[in-house]
C-alpha cells in the first residue's frame, strides 16, 4: 500500500478503482494477518464484513455489553484468508478493530 | 511493526480510550471521519502537543472529546470563532474545526463566511450527514430539497447549501468533498490539507441510518454507504451546478481546489506587528 | 505607556489599564459607546507585540477571546448591551469552562437599540444573570477616568485569580467623557498584576479540572501537553462530560462559591459620608458624581446623608449594606435594578429614585428626592 504516504492531488483520478481492486479475488496472499477485536467497543454495524476484501469476517454469536454481536475473523485457507489490508479497521467507525501483521 | 499497524496504535494513543465506546450510533459515519482524521494527523507526523481540535454542538461536536490532544467543545456554532481566537494567539499551533453541517453552516454560517474571508489558517472539516442528528433528525441547511425529516414532513422545500462552492467563492485555498466510503481518499485530502495553510474547507459526506435514512428508505447503515459508493463520481475540476447535491441524486467528490501561496490572516498580522513595533 | 498624566476618555482609558495589565489579545465588533476601545487596541496592541481583531459580530469576538484565552494570554473584548445580550450564552461558556476573560459593557440607553450614543444603567442585573442558569461572576463599575484605568488592572486580576469572565462595566458618559489621569510607571503596576496558576503537577498527573484549596483549578494552556478537554457541558475533574446529578452538584456549587468564599476579597465599595448618615445614597458609575455633589449640597442644608459606592457590582457587596441600620435611596438610570439588591439587605426603608436613561440626574434632582425621602 504504498500509495497512501502520498498526498492526493487534483491530476489523479484513478481512486475509484482501489477500492474496485479490493473488491476481486486476490491473488493467492503474500502477506497474511489477523483482527483484534475490542469487543465491548464494536456497535455492530458490520461495515467491516462488507467491505473486507477477502469475505473473512463474519457476525459472532458473542454478545458485547451493549448488546451487539462483534465480528469475527473466520479463515478458509489457502485463499480465504485476512491479508492485513487494514481495510476493516479504516472503515470502523467505533475504533473497535485492530489488525495485526503475521510475519 | 509494519508502517500500518504504527499507524492504528498512534491512533489509538490519539483517542480517550476512556471514554470509548463513543456516543455516535450504530454505523454514523462520525467515527470513520475521524478514524480518517486520527490516521491522517498520525502520517502527517504531526506532535499531538501542537494539535487543537475545536467542535462546537451536536453529533460531530462531540468528537473533541474522544482526541486525545487539546480539544474543546465550545457552543453551537462557534467552532470557528473559538479556533480563530486559538490560531491567532497561537499561530504555531496546527488548529482544526471538526463539526457538523448545521453547526458550521446555519447557526455557525457568518463565521464560516467571515472567517474563510480572512483565511484565517484553520482546517475545517465539516461533517454533512444532510440533517440535525443530536436533537432528533429535523432539517438543516444541507438537507437535499425534498427529503423527509422530523420537521419537513411533506419533503424539504429548502435549498441546501453548495459548500465546497461556498468556501471557494470565498476564496478558501483548499476545498474538497469526499463520503465517508472514500476511505483512501478522504484521510489523503485530510492528509494534504494538513501541509497546506489557509482556511481549508473539506466536506464529508456522511450517512446518519438512525434519523436521516430512516425517514428516507435508507434505514440500514450499510445502505448509505452503498448509496455513496454507487452515486459518487470524481470529479476534481467539478462546475459549482455539478458539486450541487440533489435527493438521492450524484454525489460530485474530489479536490475542487488547492492552491498555496495565499497569506493568511496570521501572515498578515505578523506584517502589522512589525510594522507597529518600528 | 510612559508613566506620567494624561488626558483620555473612558474608553481610552480602559484600552491602556488592560494593555498595563498585560493584555495582549483583543477581539471586538464596534458598538457605540465602546467603538474607541476597539480603535485604541487596534493601534496598541501590535505595537506591544499583542494581536487585535475586529470579528464578524459580538458572538464571535467572545468566542474568540474564550479560545485565546486558552492559550495563557490575556484576552479581552468590548462592547455595549446589544452586544453583551448576543455574548451572553459564551459568558456562559466561559464560567463553566472558567475561562479568565475581560468583558467591557459602556452602558448606553436601552432596551433594544436604545440610546446608542447616551447613558443608561440598565445592563446590571443582566451583567449578572445574562447567561442562563445560576452562576457567580465578578462585575465592576468605576466612576471616573482615573479609575477605570486603575480597575481595569483589577478586572484582569480578577479573572485570572478566580478563572472567571469580569464585565466591566462603563457608561456611555463615562466612556465618552475625558479628563485628566495620572498612569503610574509600568514596574509599579507589575507589582499589583496577578497571572492564571500554572499546574505544578506534570501532565500525565494533572486533572484539568481538580480545585485547589480554594476552589480555583490551576489552568494549563494549549500546547503544553495536558490535553485539555475543556466542554460546556457538566464535566468532571478531569474535564469529561458527565451528565449527572451528583457531577452538576459539585461543579455548580464550586463554580459559584469560588467567587461566595471570595467575596470580601473582591468587595470595593466607596464610601463618603455615611459614618453619621441617617439616610444613605446608593449609587454607582456617572450617577454616583452627581449623586456626591447632592450629598454635598444636602450636608449644607443640615441633612445627615451619605453616599455608598458600590464599585463591586457583583458579586453584590450587601455586607457594606447592612452595616448601616438606615433608610437607603438608590438612585440609577433604570427602572430598579440595584434598587432590588439594596432592598433585600437593608434593614431600613429603601426607595428607587430612577431614570429612564439618557441623562444622569442633576444633584438638584437627586436632593429634591433626598428631601422627600427624610420628609
Amino acid at each position: 500500500m504504498f500509495f497512501i504516504m502520498r498526498p492526493i492531488s487534483p491530476a489523479r483520478n484513478n481512486t475509484m478503482e482501489d477500492v474496485k481492486l479490493t473488491q476481486k479475488k486476490p491473488p493467492a496472499p503474500k502477506k497474511r494477518g489477523t483482527i483484534r477485536v475490542i469487543v465491548d467497543r464494536c456497535k455492530g454495524c458490520w461495515y467491516c464484513i462488507a467491505y473486507c476484501p477477502t469475505k473473512v469476517l463474519q457476525v459472532s454469536e458473542t454478545l458485547n455489553e451493549k448488546g451487539y454481536h462483534p465480528p469475527v475473523l473466520v479463515e478458509n485457507p489457502p485463499e480465504k484468508v485476512c491479508i492485513a489490508c487494514h481495510m476493516c479497521e479504516m472503515v470502523c467507525p467505533d475504533f473497535a478493530i485492530i489488525v495485526e501483521e503475521l510475519k | 511493526m509494519s508502517m500500518m499497524e504504527d499507524i492504528r496504535l498512534k491512533v489509538e494513543s490519539l483517542l480517550r480510550t476512556e471514554r470509548l465506546p463513543h456516543v455516535w450510533c450504530s454505523g454514523c459515519g462520525i467515527g470513520i471521519t475521524l478514524n480518517a482524521f486520527l490516521r491522517a494527523v498520525v502520517r502527517a507526523n504531526i506532535d499531538p502537543n501542537q494539535l487543537a481540535v475545536v467542535s462546537g454542538i451536536g453529533c460531530t461536536g462531540r468528537a473533541a472529546g474522544y482526541v486525545n490532544v487539546d480539544s474543546f467543545h465550545t457552543t453551537h456554532g462557534r467552532a470557528i470563532p473559538f479556533a480563530v481566537g486559538l490560531k491567532f494567539a497561537r499561530p504555531d499551533m496546527h488548529v482544526v474545526v471538526f463539526s457538523g453541517d448545521g453547526d458550521l453552516f446555519a447557526i455557525g454560517g457568518n463565521h464560516f463566511v467571515n472567517a474563510a474571508r480572512r483565511n484565517h489558517d484553520i482546517l475545517v472539516i465539516a461533517v454533512n450527514n444532510f440533517i440535525y442528528g443530536m436533537t432528533g433528525g429535523q432539517h438543516g441547511p444541507t438537507t437535499p430539497t425534498g427529503a423527509f425529516t422530523t420537521t419537513t414532513p411533506y419533503g424539504n422545500p429548502d435549498r441546501p447549501f453548495n459548500i465546497p462552492h461556498l468556501a471557494i467563492s470565498l476564496g478558501a485555498p483548499y476545498a474538497a468533498r469526499w463520503t465517508t466510503h472514500h476511505l483512501m481518499q478522504l484521510q489523503n485530502s485530510i492528509y494534504t490539507a494538513l501541509h497546506r495553510k489557509g482556511f481549508r474547507v473539506i466536506e464529508v459526506i456522511s450517512q446518519c441510518p438512525t434519523v436521516y435514512g430512516r425517514r428516507n428508505s435508507m434505514r440500514d447503515p450499510l445502505t448509505m454507504m452503498e448509496y455513496f459508493k454507487k452515486n459518487s463520481i470524481i470529479k476534481h475540476d467539478a462546475t459549482f451546478e455539478e458539486m450541487e447535491l440533489t435527493y438521492n441524486g450524484k454525489i460530485v467528490v474530489g479536490v475542487f481546489r488547492d492552491v498555496q501561496g495565499i497569506p493568511t490572516y496570521e501572515e498578515r498580522y505578523e506584517d502589522i506587528i512589525r510594522r507597529a513595533k518600528k | 505607556m510612559n508613566a506620567g498624566r494624561y488626558f483620555w476618555s473612558g474608553d481610552i482609558a480602559a484600552a491602556e489599564g488592560a494593555i498595563a495589565a498585560g493584555c495582549r489579545f483583543y477581539a471586538g465588533y464596534p458598538i457605540t459607546p465602546s467603538s474607541e476601545i476597539a480603535e485604541r487596541m487596534a493601534l496598541r496592541l501590535p505595537q506591544v507585540g499583542g494581536r487585535f481583531i475586529e470579528m464578524e459580530d459580538e458572538i464571535g469576538s467572545i468566542a474568540a477571546i474564550i479560545g485565546a484565552s486558552w492559550t495563557g494570554v490575556k484576552a479581552m473584548t468590548a462592547t455595549a448591551g446589544p452586544g453583551i445580550s448576543l455574548m451572553n450564552e459564551n459568558i456562559g461558556l466561559a464560567v463553566m469552562t472558567e475561562v479568565p476573560i475581560v468583558i467591557v459593557n459602556a452602558m448606553r440607553g436601552a432596551p433594544s437599540t436604545g440610546l446608542p450614543t447616551l447613558i443608561g444603567q440598565g445592563d446590571i442585573m443582566q451583567a449578572k444573570w445574562g447567561s442562563h442558569g445560576s452562576y457567580e461572576i465578578i462585575s465592576i463599575y468605576p466612576s471616573n477616568v482615573q479609575e477605570t484605568f486603575d480597575l481595569m488592572i483589577d478586572a484582569f486580576n480578577y479573572a485570572e485569580r478566580y478563572r472567571v469572565p469580569v464585565i466591566f462595566l462603563l457608561d456611555a458618559l463615562l466612556a465618552h467623557m475625558y479628563e485628566k489621569l495620572d498612569v503610574p510607571p509600568q514596574e509599579e503596576i507589575d507589582k499589583r498584576v496577578i497571572n492564571r496558576k500554572k499546574p505544578t503537577k506534570p501532565p500525565g498527573e494533572t486533572l484539568i479540572y481538580q480545585p485547589d484549596e480554594d476552589l480555583v483549578p490551576p489552568m494549563p494552556a494549549v500546547g503544553e501537553g495536558y490535553k485539555i478537554h475543556a466542554t460546556g457541558l457538566t464535566h468532571n475533574e478531569k474535564g469529561h462530560p458527565e451528565l449527572t446529578v451528583d457531577a452538576q452538584e459539585k461543579l455548580v456549587k464550586r463554580l459559584n462559591d469560588k467567587i461566595r468564599k471570595h467575596a470580601r476579597e473582591i468587595w470595593k465599595v466607596e464610601e463618603y459620608l455615611t459614618d453619621d448618615a441617617k439616610l444613605i445614597v446608593f449609587a454607582a458609575g456617572s450617577e454616583a458624581r452627581a449623586v456626591r455633589t447632592a450629598v454635598d449640597m444636602a450636608r449644607k442644608e443640615g441633612l445627615k446623608v451619605g453616599l455608598m459606592r458600590p464599585i463591586t457590582v457583583w458579586p453584590f457587596p450587601h455586607e457594606y449594606v447592612e452595616k448601616y441600620a438606615v433608610d437607603y435611596l438608590v438612585s440609577e438610570i433604570n427602572y430598579g435594578q440595584m434598587y432590588h439588591m439594596v432592598r433585600e439587605y437593608a434593614s431600613g426603608r429603601v426607595e428607587l429614585f430612577p431614570g429612564m436613561g439618557g441623562e444622569i440626574h442633576t444633584p438638584q434632582q437627586v436632593l429634591r428626592a433626598i428631601r422627600r425621602m427624610i420628609e
